[in-house]
């Protein structure tokens, strides 16, 4: 399955890149650059530039399920991302309303990609249990 | 969709993990086909009945979903 390890490799290569991108950006808006002394439409750019490599991961994930020639296999994973994104927007709606009727703290939605993938995992393996 | 593929591999005395090698898919992907969990797609039930050299209707019947 030569050519499904390919497409495996090239998604791993294209994740590190973006993940090495995304943390250099948050390094730089976060530590190296004063975003409060750029004009403001530089700084809303600045501020928005790590969104930019996680959407690049979105992609590749999408590419690798384009070209994973083991259709089942890519059917489970796209079930499980369905699953993880359905699972995030119910959890943060709900957490929505603990915010404002609860009380409880505000939710860090910059975390919100990250919390996607922690939700991807028991997906995948919830997705292979219905079809083992 | 009911299917007769565990019983070609078993006439050829094929493990699912050889049939998954011949078929250039992954175990669970021959498993979830067996059991009829998983129904495949055109080119992958073209590529099943070319293996066993039988038409695809003598290995897939869709008689349950009509």
């Amino acid at each position: 399955m030569s050519v499904a390890r390919n497409a495996r490799r090239r998604y791993v290569l294209a994740c590190t890149g973006f993940m090495t991108l995304y943390a250099l950006l948050v390094v730089l808006i976060s530590w190296v650059v004063d975003l409060a002394q750029l004009p403001p439409t530089l700084r809303l750019l600045a501020a928005l530039s790590p969104a930019l490599p996680l959407a690049g991961m979105l992609m590749a994930f999408d590419r690798y399920l384009r070209q994973e020639p083991d259709e089942f296999m890519g059917m489970l994973l796209a079930r499980a991302a369905a699953l993880a994104g359905g699972l995030l927007i119910v959890a943060l709606t709900a957490w929505g309303f603990l915010e404002q009727y609860a009380g409880v703290p505000r939710f860090p939605l910059l975390l919100t990609f990250a919390v996607f993938w922690l939700l991807f995992l028991p997906s995948v393996y919830y997705v292979k249990h219905v079809y083992r | 969709m009911d299917n007769r593929l565990r019983e070609l591999r078993a006439e050829r005395g094929w493990s699912q993990a050889e049939l998954a090698r011949l078929l250039d898919v992954s175990r669970q992907s021959v498993n979830a086909i067996e059991t009829g969990k998983y129904d495949p797609s055109l080119p992958l039930a073209f590529r099943i009945a070319r293996l066993f050299g039988v038409p695809i209707e003598a290995i897939f019947d869709d008689a349950a979903d009509a």
